[in-house]
């Protein structure tokens, strides 16, 4: 049975696409940016994260694990750990948490039927996001195709860095691309992301030259990265030469990532959420 | 709105709109008579005592309250002698931490009122009499509602002389208006109404008979309004106006700075629903009553909207958003869907009686014509907590979920028999006292030449409201998940923990409260729970009936009393983390952040709940919404389809808050800043810096839903 690697699922979106969306996590990444909110999607398999801040050492976790591999503090020992996840299903402060999992078609749909009546009334339907959703291609296609099949809105949360050969497979299935352009100047995308952006800004002018329709594009603003008129005013520019997609709108910055980064022993980008009037004025550059 | 209306607003904000009473000096002899008849001779001495309203430039008048010098009314039963001395032993008193009295609702039959007229009485209680012939009793009671039909027709004639005499001292515009006023009293309530204005007259003068809801206007006063609107008799802004006074009426029937007088439920009705052709019946009308109230700044009346599967989405997005703009929230939805059904299936009642119910009070169906007998609220947890500490024995033998919940069904059973025992006993004591006069507005107790207290009303609905009820649906799903499926802990240790009050347990009680699979989840344990629930009761109720031998239908309703704090301080620790002395949660929503998958997943739950349509009563269903999912357009687009489709899905109620919890706090803290935050309470609105804190705490306490 084909399976995707997921690190949650999510019912009730009402931000990653039109209507209400229940939004699939899949896990992996070929970005690495500095303020990633999801930093436990980066990278493939399972990962454990330890809120210290909220474990009362209550040892609950100690008792529980089959394996031993925790000790009453709540220190975990990776060698031990095979991520059973008792530890976090029972944690009364929800200070444990095992990102990743494998997930069967059949599951999604069935979580994705329940909301069906709430797609259906709100224009809504199911979104892939991440990570990178379109790493896992052969389950992607199958799944989009699925979702089709039974009628439901599709949509695809992308950051672009992937032969344009991957969208080909995907297009016929895929209702809308959500498509984040982190900036337009190289330097500061490599900087910002570990990649050129070449291909992604490649792959994005070829989409909408094909369907523009489909293409809803965010532009995350992250203060101490593209937090400046004129790096959006680049990517205006970009869309005033390369044609307009459906949606072009500036999502602010959150922490969520932060604590989560913290969570998995790394220290994050800390940046801050830009004011509503900054927000203003750069949606106000992008529509041009 | 007019100038008039304006003037007539800030009237009643500072003023009294009901005359001062007149005390009557009753004649002693009237003791010579029987009760019934030395009641019933001082009710009519007393209503044509009274004095009625001409100045502040009103178009309608005729109202009055009754003092309670004799029984008047059903509705505050007031003068009702029996009813007193009971209501002081058992209001807000509970027996055996199981059940207490509440008040009963009931709706008049305007419709019959303003089509036939008192006349349309007499000749019905002519007919019963001829019926009745051998029963002296009946007569006896017939021949006090034709005395009390006959002082209505006096009081008309008095009232329009009274209009005539004010006209005499006016001049112009005043004089010819009373003038006008007297001949509409010439013709109603005696006859039947021809105008739109007849009609509207005739509803506000017989509202004070059965001072409890108006009922279904927008189908009863409807011919009337498109008649006079075709015939060019009246403008639609001229029946705005009107609809307006009247709503003025009847709200001020509610004593003026009294301490329900903050309340919306204090004249609450329903507009839309199932019509008996099956159409839906939401119609220009309808539109014209929601419009009139949203302009005036009164918090009374309420609306409930009838959502059916046929009205448009337009005219219920349009309702919604008078809803999210209306800060004295003064509008709640219900579904015909489940109702209606229940209604035929469970009480028995034709499709027409049943597309016929209006809502009444906090959030209480009512048939037009009809009464909610339920008067009776109680504590359904009681079956958790005697199966917990009174059958360990036989629990330590359970080997799986099903013989657990063998026994709970056999406490559940002793329980409901109890309640309705005690709900008898309720009914049996109402039924000392005889009323007369609202009696002949209720259908049935004229034919049946029977008191409504006696069970002489045809449309009666009987229930119990049930606090607890999620604290049960919880309590049995944690014992399902962690005793019997996970078997995380052992009944024996669970039993232990709750003896304690979860102390020395407090690792297992926090772990039930993080991870338990709580309802509203839409989780299919505590989904199949609940079903597994309202089904049970569904079971021990469907061949059960009153002393007076209606039905039984349940709800979750509290009203005015916070009987969900008062039940459950003295309910013992139960399995859902609760601790001893801890309040219930109110209605069927979830609160307490234990609706943890949004707010798809809570509707679903809702609206799955209860297949049989046993809680078809008096049910609320409180959502509490991050604000931008009402304010923001966009948002707002997605939450008022999510919202129809729960009512497609089954759902039967919905009200909506919306003020951040942050906000509230702060008006907690800071009442005098905060004075104007209207909320949805349990069926009603209310201000919240004047709630008791219980109350307070728990709108403050409900999850919000982002």
């Amino acid at each position: 049975m084909m399976t995707a690697e997921i690190f949650d699922i999510e019912r009730n979106s009402y931000v990653d696409g039109p209507g209400l969306r229940t939004t699939v996590f899949f896990k992996g990444c070929n970005l690495n940016c500095r303020w990633c909110h999801n930093p436990e999607s980066k990278s493939r398999g399972k990962v454990f994260l330890y809120y210290q801040d909220k474990c009362t050492h209550c040892g609950l976790c100690a008792r529980l694990c089959p394996e031993k591999a925790v000790d009453k503090t709540g220190f975990r020992d990776p060698a031990k750990c095979t991520f059973c996840g008792k530890c976090e299903k029972y944690c009364p402060q929800r200070a444990r948490k095992v990102c990743g999992r494998q997930a069967s078609l059949e599951e999604l749909l069935n979580v994705i039927e329940k909301d069906a009546d709430y797609y259906e009334a709100t224009g809504g339907g199911v979104t892939c996001s991440g990570g990178e959703c379109m790493l896992q291609l052969d389950f992607l296609e199958e799944f989009l195709k699925a979702l089709k099949e039974k009628g439901y809105d599709t949509a695809v949360d992308t950051a672009g860095n992937l032969p344009f050969a991957s969208f080909e497979r995907v297009l016929p299935y895929a209702d809308h691309f959500l498509y984040d352009v982190k900036c337009v100047t190289p330097s500061l995308h490599t900087w910002g992301t570990g990649v050129d952006n070449a291909r992604i800004l490649e792959n994005l002018k070829r989409l909408l030259a094909l369907c523009p329709e489909k293409v809803i594009v965010r532009v995350p603003v992250i203060p101490g990265f593209n937090a400046e008129d004129e790096e959006i005013g680049r990517i205006a520019d970009f869309f005033r030469e390369n044609g307009r997609p459906q949606l072009l709108e500036a999502l602010p910055y959150h922490a969520l990532g932060e604590n989560k980064a913290r969570a998995m022993g790394k220290e994050p980008m800390v940046s801050h959420a830009p004011s509503k009037e900054d927000m203003a004025r750069y949606q106000k550059i992008l529509k041009g | 709105m007019t100038e008039r209306i304006r003037k007539l607003c800030a009237f009643v904000e500072k003023y009294d709109l009901y005359m001062p009473v007149v005390k009557v000096d009753y004649d002693r002899s009237d003791l010579f008579l029987s009760d019934l008849a030395c009641d019933t001779k001082r009710l009519c001495d007393y209503m044509l005592a009274q004095d009625i309203r001409l100045d502040q430039d009103v178009r309608l008048t005729g109202f009055f309250r009754f003092d309670g010098s004799v029984p008047a009314d059903i509705f505050h039963r007031t003068g009702h002698r029996n009813f007193s001395k009971f209501s002081s032993q058992f209001y807000n008193k509970p027996l055996e931490n199981l059940a207490t009295f509440e008040w009963q609702h009931s709706t008049a039959d305007f419709r019959y009122v303003i089509e036939n007229g008192m006349e349309g009485y007499l000749a019905r209680i002519e007919a019963s009499e001829a019926a009745h012939k051998d029963d002296p009793e009946g007569l006896e009671f017939l021949s006090m509602m034709k005395k009390v039909v006959l002082t209505i027709i006096k009081l008309a004639e008095q009232n329009a002389e009274k209009c005539r005499a004010a006209a005499e001292k006016e001049e112009g515009e005043r004089k010819a208006e009373l003038l006008k006023m007297a001949a509409i009293f010439d013709r109603v309530p005696r006859y039947p109404a021809r105008t739109f204005r007849e009609a509207v007259q005739s509803l506000s003068m017989c509202f004070i008979f059965l001072p409890d809801c108006i009922g279904t206007i927008d189908r009863y006063l409807r011919p009337y309004y498109e008649a006079d609107l075709a015939s060019g008799e009246m403008t639609r802004s001229e029946a705005g106006e009107l609809l307006q006074e009247l709503f003025i009426d009847i709200s001020a029937h509610t004593e003026h700075g009294g301490n329900r007088d903050d309340f919306s439920a204090e004249s609450h009705f329903a507009i839309g629903g199932y019509l008996p052709s099956g159409e839906d019946g939401f119609n220009d009308l309808s539109r014209l009553i929601v419009e009139s109230l949203m302009e005036m700044p009164i918090n009374k009346p309420q609306i409930t909207l009838r959502w059916t599967k046929k009205l448009p989405f337009e005219t219920f997005r349009y309702i919604l958003d008078c809803e999210r703009n209306d800060k004295l929230k003064r509008i709640a939805f219900v579904s015909d869907e489940p109702r209606i059904a229940s209604f035929m299936k469970n009480l028995g009642l034709s499709y027409e009686d049943a597309c016929n119910y209006t809502m009444v009070g906090c959030n209480e169906p009512s048939l037009q014509g009809g009464i909610w007998l339920g008067g009776c609220t109680s504590n359904i947890a009681r079956a958790v907590t005697d199966t917990l500490y009174g059958r360990e024995d036989d629990l330590l033998k359970c080997r799986n979920f099903d013989e657990f919940y063998a026994v709970y069904e056999e406490e559940l059973t002793k329980v409901v028999n109890r309640i309705i025992e005690i709900s008898d006993g309720f009914n049996f004591a109402r039924s000392k006292d005889i009323n007369v006069l609202s009696s002949i507005f209720l259908d049935g107790c004229i034919e049946n030449a029977r008191s409504v207290t006696r069970g002489g009303a045809r449309l009666a609905l009987s229930g119990t409201n049930l606090m607890g009820t999620t604290a049960t649906i919880d309590s049995l799903s944690m014992v399902k998940q962690f005793v019997f499926e996970d078997q995380i802990f052992t009944m024996e240790e669970l039993l232990a923990a709750l003896k304690a009050d979860w102390k020395g347990y407090e690792e297992m009680q926090t772990l039930i409260l993080t991870t338990g699979k709580f309802f509203g989840n839409n989780d299919p344990l505590s989904d199949d729970v609940a079903r597994r629930f309202t089904t049970s009761l569904h079971t021990l109720l469907k061949d059960r009936r009153n002393l007076f031998g209606n039905h039984f239908l349940c709800g979750c309703l509290a009203g005015y009393n916070p009987h969900y704090v008062w039940f459950g301080n003295a309910t013992a620790a139960t399995p859902d983390g609760r601790n001893a002395g801890d309040p219930f949660m109110v209605g069927a929503g979830q609160s307490g952040g234990r609706d943890r998958e949004g707010l798809a997943a809570l509707l679903n739950s809702v609206a799955q709940m209860d297949p049989e349509g046993i809680l078809c009563g008096p049910f609320v269903c409180n959502l509490t919404l991050e604000e931008s999912l009402v304010r923001d357009d966009a948002k707002f687009e997605k939450t008022a389809r999510m919202i129809e489709t729960y009512f497609k899905k089954g759902g039967l109620h919905v009200q909506l808050n919306y003020v951040s919890r942050e906000e509230l706090l702060k008006a907690k803290a800071d009442p005098a800043h905060y004075a104007g935050i209207r909320v949805r309470v349990s069926g009603f609105s209310g201000t919240f810096v004047n709630l008791q804190e219980s109350i307070q705490d728990d709108v403050v306490n409900r999850t919000v839903e982002a």
